[in-house]
């Protein structure tokens, strides 16, 4: 067994409701409302930084069909995304995975966060500081294009009939 | 009779249409020609990042494919700039679609938010109990809507729930044999595959060897001919001798 459960599970294709190439949907193994999703790259990364580009836009593609599905099927009156990324952030399992969370009135689920308050001073230090890192935002990789597969003519085995003739002469 | 607002009304109205096309000024540190991303003014954390769409969306359904690839990529970007500049340890993507979700503006967007150890913000998630009938009863409801939106019927997709990893280990077990059954399947089926090519092949060779055939009668008449003649003639001198 390898030592991913989550990789164990894509495997096995235990859970999964849909999957492609680079990715997985499943019903999640620890739900935290009724129809929980998770979706997950098919290689295993830990955290999102991990993940190629062109498969972080397969899993949001597919995320907001699974949040659309979850809406007309089960009633749902909001969905939650979530990418918990890093141990600080809650993020349980070595594989990284994207919830959709289907959230229904009273479903005692209580996520969010008090507003800080921040100095103008600090916001602008912050501001500055993200910029720097921001140069590079928004030139996503490519996936490497597959080589093309060219199916190889058969070989003639038999005697070609119109060389036949040629050997003939002395 | 109401009608509908145009787009510019809903502009006007929405703050969040107005700071993502830079009408209303706000700390911007990524921009494009799909989204915009500022400091939330009510942070989470310092560095808490919004990421809009410059086209006026309320919930993530409504946002075309492309859309939403693009805000996800970009998000990841924006994750990987923010632990690089502020050192943090890890991050939080979390969008809310629905008041029930905890929405409260008309306008989608996607939270970054810097995440540091006891830091206060409640994005953990609990875990309910559910049975693996209850999981089952799930996705009997849910697949209509994934075959809807994927295409494909989850129920015919060997969707096997599990609950815990305790039911895991125990459908290990099962899972092996089921494979190695399947190996057979699959080496008998091979096997049947390669004798169905072998006939293929002599037919093929069959159909090719007809006309060496038909040469091949041409020149047994001819040298069949050719021995009655001989017989013949040596019967015909012996006769005369």
């Amino acid at each position: 067994m390898t030592e991913c459960t989550f990789c164990e599970l894509i495997k096995r294709k235990a859970n999964v409701l849909f999957e492609n190439e680079k990715i997985s949907l499943m019903l999640s193994p620890e739900p935290a409302t009724p129809g929980h999703l998770i979706i997950l790259p098919k290689k295993h990364a830990t955290i999102l930084e991990q993940v190629p580009d062109y498969t972080v836009k397969e899993m949001f593609i597919h995320a907001n069909k699974a949040s659309t599905a979850l809406f007309e099927t089960l009633g749902a009156q909001g969905t939650n995304i979530l990418i918990q990324n890093g141990e600080p952030s809650g993020q349980r399992h070595n594989h990284v995975m994207l919830h959709i969370i289907p959230r229904f009135e009273n479903d005692k689920l209580n996520l969010g966060w008090q507003p800080k308050k921040i100095s103008e001073d600090e916001m602008s230090t912050v501001e500055l500081k993200i910029k720097q890192e921001t140069g590079a935002v928004g030139s996503f990789e490519k996936e490497k294009e597959k080589p093309i597969e060219i199916t190889k003519p058969k070989e003639i085995t038999k005697e070609d009939y119109r060389v036949k003739h040629l050997k003939r002469i002395p | 009779m109401q009608e509908q607002p145009t787009p510019e009304q809903i502009e006007q109205q929405c703050i969040f249409c107005q700071i993502a096309n830079g009408k209303v000024e706000s700390k911007k540190v990524y921009e494009d020609d799909k989204v915009t991303a500022v400091l939330d003014i009510n942070p989470a954390a310092p560095g808490h990042i919004l990421l809009l769409p410059k086209k006026h969306v309320s919930v993530m359904p409504q946002m075309d494919e492309e859309l939403v690839g693009h805000i996800g990529m970009v998000s990841k970007q924006l994750s990987q700039a923010l632990i690089k500049a502020l050192q943090v340890e890890g991050t939080s993507i979390f969008a809310a679609n629905g008041a029930a979700a905890g929405q409260r503006a008309p306008h989608f967007m996607l939270h970054i938010i810097p995440r540091k150890q006891g830091d206060n913000i409640n994005l953990q998630l609990p875990t309910i109990r559910l049975s693996k009938a209850d999981m089952n009863a799930i996705v009997q409801k849910i697949a209509p809507g994934i075959k809807k939106q994927f295409g494909v019927n989850p129920l015919e997709y060997s969707a096997k729930t599990i609950a815990d990893k305790e039911v895991l280990k125990k459908e290990e077990t099962e899972k092996e044999k089921a494979e190695e059954e399947k190996a057979v399947e699959t080496e008998i089926k091979k096997e049947e595959e390669t004798e169905k090519e072998q006939e293929k092949r002599e037919e093929t060779n069959k159909e090719n060897n007809e006309e060496n055939k038909e040469e091949a009668e041409k020149d047994k008449e001819e040298t069949e001919e050719e021995k009655i003649s001989l017989d013949d003639i040596s019967k015909f001198l012996a006769g005369e001798k």
